[in-house]
C-alpha cells in the first residue's frame, strides 16, 4: 500500500542545464519536427515512391496502353505517408529506442501554439488536433455536398455544372471523406481529450500511438483529394467491384486514403480500450463509468474489429489493380460478391461506429440538463453492448437486390429488425430521462433534442428499409440516401456540435457566444429538415442516387433540398464565426463548470492542467446522481488517494474495491514519457 | 500562480497569433477551393456544327474523326473522338452543339481499326435517315471505293466504335479500316488508312442528349470498359441540341 506514495509523488524539480538558463534550452519551433518538415519529407517520399514504382512496373504490359501506372501511384502514396510520418517525428522515439539512445529533442518539445502542429503525446493536444482536423474534413466534405446540390439544382439541358464523371468523383469524395471523418469525429476529439479526464487518468495508455492515429488522417485527406488530379473515381464511397477494377488511377487514392483511415481507427480503438480498461482511477467502477466512456468503449470494440476487414478488402483491390490478381474479377475465378461482402461486413458495423458515439454524447448530456439521474443506466450500457454485438450479423441487408440466395433475405431482415431492440433500449432510456424532467434549454441540450428527433426519423425509415419488399423498391434511391443522412448527419453531427458547445468552455476556459449558438442551431436544424425531407420524397418517387440528371418533374423538390443545403452551409459559417469570435476576439472567461455537471472532467481546473489532476482522484459516487438526496456527495476526492488507513475505510464505505487501487500508470511509463506535455 | 500570471501576460500575442494562423489557413483554403472548383469544371468544350438554312429547311454539317490514340494531352494513348469547328480546325471534344428540328449530315473519318462488339445488336444501324450509313472504304473483307449504304454489319469484323444516342434511338457502328499502319497522333492526315462513314439524322426538340460508344474499346482496362469509355471527350459525349 506504499504504492501511492511512490507513484503520486510530485516529480523532482528540473534543474537548468549547466552554463545557461532553462529558457535557452527551449528550442524554437522550426528545428523541431513539425507539420512543415512532414510535408517536405512527404513530397520527397512521393517523388521517390513514384520513381520506384516506375522502375518496378514501368514496362508492364498491363499498364502499356493506359498511360497510368497504378504501381507507381500507390507506392508513391505509401512512401509519401511514410515520409510525412518521419518528417513529423513519429519514428524518432521508436528508432532512438531501438539503438538505445535518448529520444531526440524529447526534453525540448515545442510549447505554445506550435505544439498543435507537431507530433505530441499530450492527449489534450491530440484532442484539439482531431477537433480541428475533423472540422476541416467535415467542411471539405460539405463543399463537395454543395457541389452535388448545385449540380442537381436543374434537371438537365445546358444546366450541367460538371461532367458526369466529375460528378461521380464529387459524390465519391463527399461520401468517402464524410465516412472517414464520421468514424473519428467524436472518439477522435472528445474521446482522446475527455476519456482520461472522465476516468481520472493523467494520459492515454499509448500516447505515441494516439499521436500516430491522428497524424495518419492528414495524409489520408490529401491523398483522397488528390484523386481528382488523376481522373477521379466512379464508385462512390462503397468502391464496388468490378467498377473499381476498371476505374482509372483515382481509384488508387480511394484505396490508400481509406486504408490509412482504417489503420488510424484500429490504432485509436486499441488505445481507447486499453485506457478505459486499465487507467480508471480508484473507485471508477464499471457501474460508475460515464455513458460517454461506455460509448467510446463499445465504439472502440467495433473499430478494433471492423476496419481490419475493410483494410483487407482494400488490400485485395490494390492487388487486383496493380499486380493483376483477380480476387474480384469473376471471369478469372474471383468474385465481385467478395468485395460486397467484405465491404459491408465492415460497412454495417461502421454504421454503429457512427451511431454509438452520438448516443453516448446525448446520454452524457441529458442528465446534466434535466438534473435527473440517467434513467436505466444499466439498460443503456447493455443496449450499447447489444448493438455492438448485433451489428456483426446484419450486413447482407445491403445485398438484398444483388442476387444473393433469396433464402438469406428473411434471415438478414430479421437480424436487422432485431438490432432495433438494443437501439430502442438506448433511445427509450433517454426518453424516460426526459420524462417529467426540467430541461434547461441551453445550446448543447437543443442539439441533443434535435439528435433524438432526427434519429427517430432516420431510425424508423431504417426499419422500413430492413424489410425486403420495401428495400427492393427503394434500393439505390434517394430514400436510402435521406435515411442515412438523417441518422449520420442528423444524429451524429448534431451530437458532435452539441458536444462542442458543451465542452469547449472546459477545453479553453472561454465561453461560446450563446446568441450565435442559438442562431447556429435553429438555422442548422430547420435547414437540415428542408434538405432531407424532400429527398425522402424524391427517393420514394424513384429518383436514383449518383445520377447527375433527373426527371424535370422532380425539380421543385430537388431545388428545395438544394436551398436547404445552402442554408446548412450558412449555419456552418455562423458556427465558425462564433468559434473565432468567442475564442479569439471576445475571450469571455467561462465560469468553472457552467452546466453544473457532476462529470469528473469538470472537477479539475479549467482548462485542464498538463497532467489533468494534481493527484489521481478517488471516485466516490455515480456521475449522474442528480436530484438525489445524496447529490451533495462529491463525485470524487481530488486530493487523490489518501493514506492507506483512510483508503481502507473509504473502500469499505462508499467507494471502489481495493483491487482497483493499485491502478498502474501503464506499461512504458517513465520520466521521458511526458516530455511532450511539459 | 506564476503560470496564470504568465498566461495573462502572453494573452494578446497568443490571440493575435491564433488569429494569424487561422487567417492564413482560411486564405490558403479559399485559394485552393477556388482553384478546385475551376479544376473540377474543366471539360471538353462544346463545338458547334456548321448550319445552313435555306427555304427548304435546316441542314447542319458535323465532321468528326476517330483515332486509336490521341497522341497528346494527359491521356495520349487513349482512343478519342475529335470534331471540326466552323473554322475547320480539329478540336478534341465530344460535345456537339446542334440546332433543333434540323437535318444533321454527319461525317466520321474513322482512323481506328476494328474492335469487336460484345453484343451484335449494336451492329445494326438505327435512328438515321433510311436506317443506313454510307461507307467509303473497308467493311470487313469488302472494300467500297464509292459511298455505299450499309444497314447492318458483322460486330466481330467491322466496327471500330459506335455512335449511340439512346434518347434519339440512334446507333451507328462505324465501319473501320482493316489496314495495320494506323494513325497514332491526332489530327490524322487523310494519307493514313481510314474509312469515311456518313450518316444523316434529324434532331427533334431541344435537349441535352447523352451519347456513348458501345464497343468495349478501353484497351488494357478490365473488360475494355474503363478509361476512355468512362470519360467525357473520349468515348462518350453529349449532343447539345439548341432551340433554333
Ligand atoms: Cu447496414
Ligand atoms: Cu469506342
Amino acid at each position: 500500500m506504499a504504492i501511492d506514495q511512490e507513484l503520486y509523488r510530485p516529480p523532482p524539480p528540473v534543474t537548468p542545464p549547466e552554463g545557461g538558463s532553462w529558457r535557452q534550452r527551449v528550442i524554437p519551433w522550426w528545428p523541431h519536427p513539425n507539420i512543415l518538415t512532414g510535408i517536405l519529407l512527404g513530397a520527397g517520399g512521393y517523388a521517390l515512391g513514384h520513381f520506384l514504382g516506375n522502375v518496378i512496373a514501368g514496362n508492364w504490359a498491363r499498364f502499356g496502353n493506359t498511360n497510368m501506372n497504378d504501381v507507381a501511384l500507390i507506392i508513391g502514396y505509401l512512401v509519401a505517408t511514410l515520409g510525412f510520418l518521419v518528417g513529423i517525428g513519429a519514428l524518432n522515439y521508436p528508432v532512438a529506442k531501438i539503438f538505445g539512445l535518448d529520444p531526440p529533442l524529447a526534453k525540448a518539445a515545442p510549447r505554445g501554439l506550435s505544439r498543435y502542429f507537431a507530433y505530441t503525446p499530450d492527449h489534450k493536444v491530440v484532442g484539439w488536433q482531431y477537433l480541428i482536423g475533423m472540422l476541416i474534413y467535415f467542411f471539405t466534405g460539405g463543399m463537395f455536398a454543395l457541389a452535388i446540390r448545385t449540380e442537381l439544382l436543374f434537371p438537365r439541358y445546358h444546366s450541367h455544372i460538371f461532367n458526369p464523371e466529375t460528378y461521380l468523383t464529387i459524390v465519391g469524395i463527399h461520401g468517402t471523406m464524410m465516412m472517414m471523418m464520421m468514424t473519428s469525429v467524436i472518439v477522435g476529439p472528445f474521446g482522446n481529450y475527455f476519456v482520461p479526464l472522465m476516468i481520472g487518468a493523467k494520459r492515454m495508455a499509448y500516447p505515441r500511438l494516439e499521436a500516430l492515429s491522428f497524424w495518419l488522417t492528414p495524409p489520408a485527406y490529401i491523398i483522397l483529394l488528390s484523386t481528382m488530379l488523376v481522373g477521379g473515381f466512379p464508385t462512390g464511397w462503397t468502391g464496388y467491384a468490378p467498377l473499381a477494377n476498371e476505374a482509372v488511377q483515382g481509384m488508387d487514392g480511394y484505396e490508400v486514403a481509406f486504408a490509412l483511415m482504417a489503420l488510424s481507427l484500429i490504432i485509436t480503438s486499441v488505445n481507447m480500450i486499453a485506457t478505459i480498461v486499465d487507467f480508471r482511477a480508484p473507485g471508477m467502477r464499471w457501474t460508475r463509468l460515464p455513458m460517454f466512456v461506455w460509448g467510446a468503449l463499445t465504439t472502440s470494440v467495433l473499430t478494433a474489429l471492423a476496419p481490419p476487414v475493410l483494410f483487407a478488402g482494400l488490400y485485395f483491390m490494390g492487388m487486383d489493380r496493380t499486380v493483376g490478381t483477380a480476387l474480384f474479377v469473376d471471369a478469372h475465378g474471383g468474385s465481385s460478391y467478395l468485395w460486397e461482402n467484405v465491404f459491408w461486413f465492415f460497412g454495417h458495423p461502421e454504421v454503429y461506429i457512427l451511431a454509438l458515439p452520438g448516443f453516448a454524447i446525448a446520454a452524457e448530456l441529458l442528465p446534466v440538463f434535466t438534473r435527473r439521474r440517467l434513467f436505466g443506466y444499466n439498460v443503456s450500457a447493455a443496449g450499447m453492448i447489444g448493438v455492438c454485438f448485433m451489428s456483426w450479423f446484419v450486413w447482407q441487408h445491403h445485398l438484398f437486390v444483388s442476387g444473393i440466395n433469396a433464402d438469406m433475405r428473411p434471415l438478414f431482415m430479421l437480424t436487422t429488425e432485431v438490432i432495433s431492440i438494443p437501439t430502442g433500449f438506448i433511445y427509450l432510456v433517454a426518453m424516460a430521462t426526459l420524462w417529467k424532467g426540467k430541461l434547461r434549454f441551453e445550446v448543447p441540450s437543443l442539439f441533443v433534442l434535435a439528435f433524438y428527433l432526427n434519429f427517430l426519423i432516420g431510425g424508423v425509415s431504417g426499419v422500413f428499409l430492413s424489410d425486403v419488399p420495401v428495400d427492393v423498391t427503394v434500393h439505390g434511391s434517394f430514400f436510402v440516401q435521406a435515411h442515412f443522412h438523417y441518422t449520420i448527419m442528423g444524429g451524429l453531427i448534431f451530437a458532435f456540435f452539441g458536444a462542442i458547445y458543451y465542452w469547449i468552455p472546459k477545453m479553453t476556459g472561454y465561453e461560446m457566444n450563446k446568441t450565435l449558438g442559438w442562431i447556429h442551431f435553429w438555422v442548422m436544424f430547420i435547414a437540415f429538415q428542408l434538405t432531407f425531407i424532400p429527398l425522402f420524397i424524391v427517393g420514394e418517387l424513384g429518383m436514383p442516387r449518383r445520377y447527375f440528371e433527373y426527371a424535370p418533374k422532380w425539380a421543385t423538390l430537388n431545388q428545395t433540398a438544394s436551398a436547404g443545403a445552402y442554408a446548412i452551409a450558412i449555419s456552418m459559417i455562423i458556427f465558425v464565426i462564433n468559434l473565432v469570435y468567442s475564442m479569439v476576439w471576445a475571450r469571455k472567461r467561462s465560469v468553472e463548470n457552467p452546466w453544473f455537471s457532476r462529470g469528473l472532467e469538470w472537477q479539475t481546473a479549467t482548462p485542464p492542467p498538463p497532467d489533468n489532476f494534481e493527484r489521481i482522484p478517488l471516485v466516490l459516487s455515480h456521475p449522474y446522481d442528480y436530484g438525489n438526496p445524496i447529490e451533495d456527495i462529491p463525485v470524487a476526492d481530488l486530493r487523490g488517494v489518501p493514506t492507506p488507513a483512510v483508503l481502507a475505510a473509504s473502500a469499505a464505505g462508499v467507494s471502489g474495491g481495493s483491487d482497483e487501487i493499485d491502478d498502474p500508470p501503464g506499461p512504458g511509463a517513465g520520466p521521458g514519457d511526458r516530455g511532450g506535455e511539459q | 500562480m506564476s503560470e496564470a500570471g504568465e498566461r495573462t501576460a502572453r494573452e494578446m500575442p497568443r490571440a493575435l497569433r491564433m488569429g494569424l494562423v487561422g487567417f492564413s489557413f482560411a486564405a490558403v483554403a479559399s485559394a485552393v477551393g477556388v482553384w478546385g472548383v475551376g479544376f473540377l469544371r474543366t471539360g471538353p468544350p462544346p463545338v458547334a456544327a456548321k448550319v445552313v438554312r435555306t427555304a427548304s429547311g435546316c441542314n447542319a454539317y458535323l465532321t468528326i474523326q476517330t483515332v486509336g490514340s490521341i497522341g497528346y494531352g494527359p491521356r495520349p494513348s487513349w482512343v478519342s473522338y475529335l470534331v471540326q469547328n466552323t473554322k475547320g480546325q480539329w478540336v478534341h471534344s465530344t460535345i456537339f452543339v446542334l440546332p433543333s428540328h434540323c437535318t444533321i449530315h454527319m461525317t466520321n473519318y474513322e482512323y481506328d481499326g476494328v474492335t469487336p462488339l460484345r453484343n451484335n445488336v449494336f451492329g445494326r444501324v438505327t435512328g438515321t435517315v433510311g436506317g443506313k450509313e454510307y461507307v467509303t472504304g473497308d467493311v470487313g473483307s469488302k472494300k467500297y471505293s464509292t459511298s455505299t449504304p450499309v444497314s447492318v454489319v458483322d460486330g466481330a469484323t467491322v466496327p471500330a466504335h459506335t455512335f449511340t444516342v439512346p434518347a434519339l434511338g440512334i446507333n451507328v457502328p462505324w465501319a473501320a479500316t482493316t489496314a495495320s499502319n494506323l494513325c497514332a497522333v491526332a489530327p490524322c492526315s487523310p494519307k493514313s488508312p481510314h474509312d469515311i462513314d456518313k450518316i444523316t439524322f434529324k434532331t427533334g426538340a431541344a435537349g441535352y442528349y447523352r451519347w456513348q460508344c458501345i464497343v468495349p474499346c478501353g484497351l488494357n482496362f478490365l473488360d475494355g470498359n474503363g478509361g476512355p469509355m468512362q470519360t467525357m471527350g473520349y468515348m462518350q459525349g453529349f449532343l447539345a441540341v439548341e432551340q433554333s
